[in-house]
């Protein structure tokens, strides 16, 4: 029953809910959108532009202009409006939930929960910024300044025009996440989903990490994470205690994923490219696979796993399915050497280079570098050095494309009624599935992304 | 934020000058007395712990749901809102900011029994009336949903909270010195701050100085070994510190030299100094102490209205109307003084 229908006899928030429906300006009062950008299980993401406060669109809670608050009569769903000025922000909405066709409240998920609880508290260059939080006809909207790019599409461009991405950028980039993710650990918070396609650059060659829809905050926690989340970390970037199943892991899998995109930076393709065991419904232990291919890539690289190095691992829950992996030698350094494009008269920071991704890629966590360890190695002293426009390293003349925007008709619009909102589950154009703002646990396990 | 409370939201935009909670109250002043409103916050408080301890939500759980609600009331009054369902929302967010989700269904069933048994049937049994109020409630709280509490100062101050790497706004200057607290004391101020969270402490004062109130009302209450005093230890459940509040371990156990029904006479001499000189400790701290004796004073407040909120119930009228002298902000003199002296000495 929707609420205006209930009397206010039987429900005392009646005459509350009325006053705080009033005063909240709706998400098109505020902001024009240009378009679709991606979608995935938790939702929708839209580009979209500040409207100007002088705006003849009026923002109803401002204004207090009641028509423009009456649910069901929405502004017209405008890419044209002047404004061209106007700041470009994201604007993530969270799929309503549905009992048939009627939209209907069910409780907000844990993954919007720590979205907003999370981005609600922090602040910082490298991190980004969620401008505000919007309710509007039971969906929650969270309007986030706008990136242009982001590490898989920049990874992409350089793979599909057969260039190499130039040292300088790439260095700036890694430096740059690193102090975000060096941010993130001092304030208690493990992002659990890094990734390049969670990596976010702006045109301004500023990197913005981004999804904080997994991201926890661990300091005291009062059950162990992996109660809560069974599975965490897309799995090419997951790290080996992830892999085999620990009960309590700490800030360092983050650092694993780093190393894993360090490796596709230069790479240019997923360096752990594992097939995902799919979850099995009623399997064993909670249905969480062992996953198998995953770390066979990573010893195929890393080398087999040595107890010597790493005396905890015997006491990991898949423990015994390393020795049937096949025996493998560390080949880390050839595989760098191949991929490195220092030049040969740069042996040095060649070196620096590679320790650094030596120390990301240490099976035992408690050896692993840690993001702010990270921040004072050696490499970053050698030329060239990491600037904070990564893209001031790019050969004049090359950038890169700019985010794909839809404009399917077929597309719900925002401003859609509660009664015909069917929106979009997963089911949005192609090219949008990898995109930035993938939401959840479960979406952490699915290969969602453009394959190489 | 997570790592330091002074630049965290709680701190920024959540702590209030008494002014703000009273003009909060103006509508609902209306209707109730001053007294009356303070029963509110005592049952508000104790209505929240019954409701998170059926669905099996931790302490810390508990008081972030109170501190939602009272942020909530900060800006709503009680007469024009649905408290019960208020109440039960904020339970069902706290579950989920404090990373030990509940069910929705899980929510509101209990919820009926809780409010049931209180004689208040009209509880929603639709999920989604919950589930609306949740939306309500985020918008209310700004979306700010992580807060800090005492018991982490606590732990924190007497060095009980695992190691060097956990820090805190107070952890961290006195990591060298820290304050020793046998489990019963600590325990005893561990109950101090449940009992907080029966008032608005919580949107005026930042938690670790509701932490040092508490630890100078347990060692009052509990002095020191030095002091002589060879009290049993209040029942405890083994699982650590609980949700029992002071005044139930005192009904429970605590000796019976001393007058049980009037908890504020039992703040009684400050301990001497002895070995562990907690009192020295105490003021070793960087802390502003006026507002420490202001949150003491307003515990032992707390004690006399909850005191007098039980007589009413009980059904003695003579006890309600013979403790309504003071009012919230005023304890008694003389009890006021006995709690300064170790200060000002």
């Amino acid at each position: 029953m929707p609420p205006m229908v209930a009397s206010a006899a039987t429900d005392g928030n009646f005459a509350y809910r009325q006053r705080r429906d009033f005063q909240r300006p709706t998400v098109l009062s505020r902001y024009s959108i240009l378009g679709f950008l991606s979608s995935g299980t938790y939702g929708r993401v839209y580009k979209a532009r500040v409207r100007k406060p002088s705006s003849d669109m009026s923002p109803a809670g401002l204004m207090g202009t009641p028509g423009a608050a009456t649910p069901g009569k929405r502004l017209k769903l405008a890419r044209d409006d002047g404004d061209d000025d106007g700041e470009l922000v994201a604007i993530k909405k969270f799929k309503p939930d549905k009992e048939g066709e009627a939209v209907t409240y069910t409780g907000i998920s844990q993954s919007a929960c720590r979205e907003i609880m999370i981005n609600r508290e922090i602040s910082h260059e490298h991190v980004t910024a969620l401008r505000e939080v919007m309710l509007e006809e039971k969906s929650i909207y969270l309007v986030f300044e706008y990136a242009e790019h982001d590490f898989l599409q920049i990874i992409h461009h350089h793979s599909s025009t057969r260039t190499v991405l130039p040292v300088a950028v790439l260095k700036s980039l890694l430096w740059q996440l690193f102090n975000g993710v060096s941010y993130l650990h001092d304030n208690w918070i493990i992002h659990r989903d890094l990734k390049p396609a969670n990596i976010l650059v702006n045109s301004a060659g500023q990197v913005k990490i981004g999804d904080l829809g997994l991201a926890r905050l661990y300091q005291e926690p009062l059950q162990p994470l992996y109660t809560s989340d069974k599975i965490v970390v897309t799995v090419w970037y997951r790290s080996p205690e992830l892999l085999l199943g620990a009960r309590h892991y700490t800030p360092a899998i983050d650092l694993w994923s780093m190393g894993c995109i360090y490796g596709e930076l230069l790479g240019l393709r997923p360096m752990f490219k594992g097939e995902e065991a799919k979850v099995e419904m009623g399997g064993k232990k909670g249905g969480v696979p062992f996953q198998r291919d995953q770390m066979s890539r990573v010893v195929e690289v890393v080398g087999s796993v040595d107890r010597n190095q790493w005396p905890t691992v015997t006491q990991m829950p898949e423990y015994n399915q390393l020795p049937r992996l096949d025996r493998h030698q560390d080949t880390l350094q050839q595989w760098f050497n191949s991929r490195s494009r220092n030049s040969p008269q740069d042996q040095a920071a060649a070196a620096a280079g590679f320790d650094l991704l030596r120390q990301l890629l240490i099976y035992d966590p408690t050896k692993r570098i840690t993001a702010r360890a990270s921040l004072t190695h050696q490499w970053w002293a050698h030329d060239p050095k990491p600037h904070a426009n990564a893209f001031l390293g790019l050969p004049t003349g090359v950038s890169y494309p700019m985010r794909r925007v839809t404009h399917d008709e077929s597309d719900p619009k925002l401003s859609s009624n509660a009664g015909r909102g069917t929106f979009a589950s997963g089911g949005g154009s192609g090219v949008a599935s990898g995109l930035p703002f993938g939401g959840g646990p479960v979406r952490a396990t699915k290969r969602s992304r453009l394959d190489h | 934020m997570a790592a330091n409370f002074y630049l965290s939201s709680h701190a920024n935009y959540h702590l209030h000058p008494r002014s703000a909670l009273v003009s909060a109250r103006q509508e609902d002043l209306k209707h109730a007395t001053e007294q009356e409103l303070g029963w509110i916050e005592i049952w508000s408080g104790s209505v929240i712990q019954k409701l998170c301890k059926r669905l099996g939500l931790r302490q810390q759980v508990i008081a972030t749901a109170i501190v939602f609600f009272r942020r909530f009331y900060l800006r709503n009054s009680y007469c024009e809102t649905d408290c019960a369902l208020v109440a039960a929302a904020c339970c069902y967010v706290a579950a989920k900011a404090e990373e030990t989700p509940v069910h929705v269904k899980s929510a509101v069933a209990e919820a009926r029994v809780v409010f049931n048994d209180m004689g208040l049937s009209s509880f929603p049994t639709d999920n989604t009336k919950l589930a609306e109020m949740e939306f309500y409630l985020i918008e209310e709280l700004d979306f700010h949903l992580v807060i800090f509490h005492p018991y982490r100062s606590l732990v924190q101050l007497c060095g009980r909270d695992g190691g060097p790497t956990a820090g805190g706004e107070v952890g961290k200057a006195t990591r060298s010195a820290m304050l020793e607290m046998d489990d019963t004391a600590l325990q005893m101020a561990w109950f101090v701050i449940n009992d907080t969270f029966r008032s608005s402490l919580c949107l005026i004062h930042p938690p670790h100085l509701i932490a040092i109130a508490a630890i100078y009302l347990a060692f009052s209450l509990h002095p020191p070994p030095s002091a002589n005093i060879t009290a049993p230890p209040p029942a405890t459940t083994g699982s650590g510190p609980s949700s029992r509040t002071r005044r139930q371990s005192i009904d429970s156990g605590v000796p019976s030299s001393s007058t049980p029904a009037a908890p504020p006479a039992r703040t009684g001499p400050p301990p001497p100094g002895g070995q562990t000189d907690p009192i020295t400790f105490l003021s070793t701290l960087n802390v502003d102490y006026t507002l420490v004796l202001e949150i003491v004073q307003e515990v032992i407040s707390l004690y006399e209205l909850w005191n007098a909120l039980e007589s009413s119930a009980a059904g003695t009228a003579a006890g309600a109307s013979a403790s309504s002298g003071g009012g919230k902000a005023r304890a008694g003199t003389a009890k006021t003084i006995a709690v300064k002296t170790p200060f000002t000495s």
